[in-house]
């Protein structure tokens, strides 16, 4: 599998990535009230870095990308775990997910 | 060479429109299942980025563990968004101001960079090794303390968890073997005469 295959140029895929973390921005202000839909904003900025890394890294030949790329998987896992749980709790008391009622 | 490339454009037009349907999705199970989709797709991009390792392990560890937890969560807690979201508030706009400003300054940072890195000896890519091998090369020798670290982050992660749901006045119902096995058939049973229709007294 010697040679590149894919002569896409980067500055496309870049603008991709970019595309990519301004909707989850966007997404992170349409859809301030409810927490689940807040995470999986944040999922989406975490997937377009990724896309970023991964990206780099097969563009200048070089792995440092890829390692990165799997410690903000794991990080990413971790957190999303925490802040499920805490959300089950929260739901357990307050009986909805509006972030509202959490407030007070 | 020239198809590799539509594959891509239509790939990159499928997770743009996925990530769409997530933050604009009434249901919240919807949402979930795009971002699944999105994942996907992003996998399929890996491949094609010739990350193939990488790719797999996305699906494993996002669509395998987290989009899991999502649907878990959105199902088990009976999760609705029934009240009607109005968009265009005036936090909308100030969101899109944002947006847009950090839009302007990441596209100032690409369009003003070199793209060139000094290709490091020992990290470069081998076309003749699949990308597991170079990447474990890589990982466990240079980047080992990455590994020890989030070895020690994952652990507090469960120990964490574990903690915020410990509740110690939950009444648990046990068995005690021993004493269920050391019963003594004449003291465990008594034969009362009972009359009819009187019951026991």
């Amino acid at each position: 599998m010697a040679g590149s295959i894919f002569e896409v140029s980067i500055l496309h895929l870049l603008l991709l990535a970019l595309i990519l973390f301004i909707i989850g921005i966007i997404g992170l202000f349409v859809n301030k009230k409810s927490i689940i839909s807040i995470l999986m904003s944040v999922e989406l900025m975490f997937l377009a870095i990724n896309i970023n890394f991964v990206v780099f890294s097969s563009y200048l030949h070089n792995y440092v990308g890829q390692i990165a790329v799997l410690f903000i998987m794991a990080v990413s896992a971790a957190e999303i775990a925490i802040g499920l749980t805490i959300l089950v709790i929260i739901f357990n008391k307050v009986r909805n997910i509006w972030v509202d009622t959490i407030n007070e | 060479m020239l198809i590799l490339n539509l594959v891509f454009y239509v790939i990159a037009l499928l997770i743009i429109l996925s990530s769409l349907v997530v933050i604009l999705a009434k249901n919240p199970m919807t949402s979930v299942l795009a971002m699944v989709f999105a994942f996907i797709n992003t996998s399929i991009l890996f491949v094609l980025l010739k990350a193939e390792f990488l790719a797999m392990v996305m699906l494993i560890i996002y669509v395998g563990a987290i989009a899991v937890l999502f649907i878990f969560i959105i199902m088990l807690l009976n999760i609705k968004q029934s009240e009607r979201r109005k968009i265009l508030t005036k936090t909308f706009i100030g969101g899109l101001i944002v947006a847009a400003l950090v839009a302007i300054e990441i596209a100032m940072i690409i369009k003003g960079s070199v793209f060139t890195l000094p290709s490091l000896k020992n990290m470069s890519i081998n076309d003749d090794t699949n990308n597991a091998y170079n990447l474990s090369l890589i990982l466990y020798n240079n980047y080992s303390f990455i590994v020890i670290l989030l070895g020690i982050l994952l652990t507090i992660v469960v120990v964490g968890i574990v903690f915020i749901n410990y509740q110690d006045d939950l009444v648990v119902k046990k068995q005690k073997m021993s004493s269920q096995v050391l019963r003594d058939p004449k003291t465990a049973v008594k034969i009362v005469k009972v009359d009819t229709e009187e019951g026991i007294k």
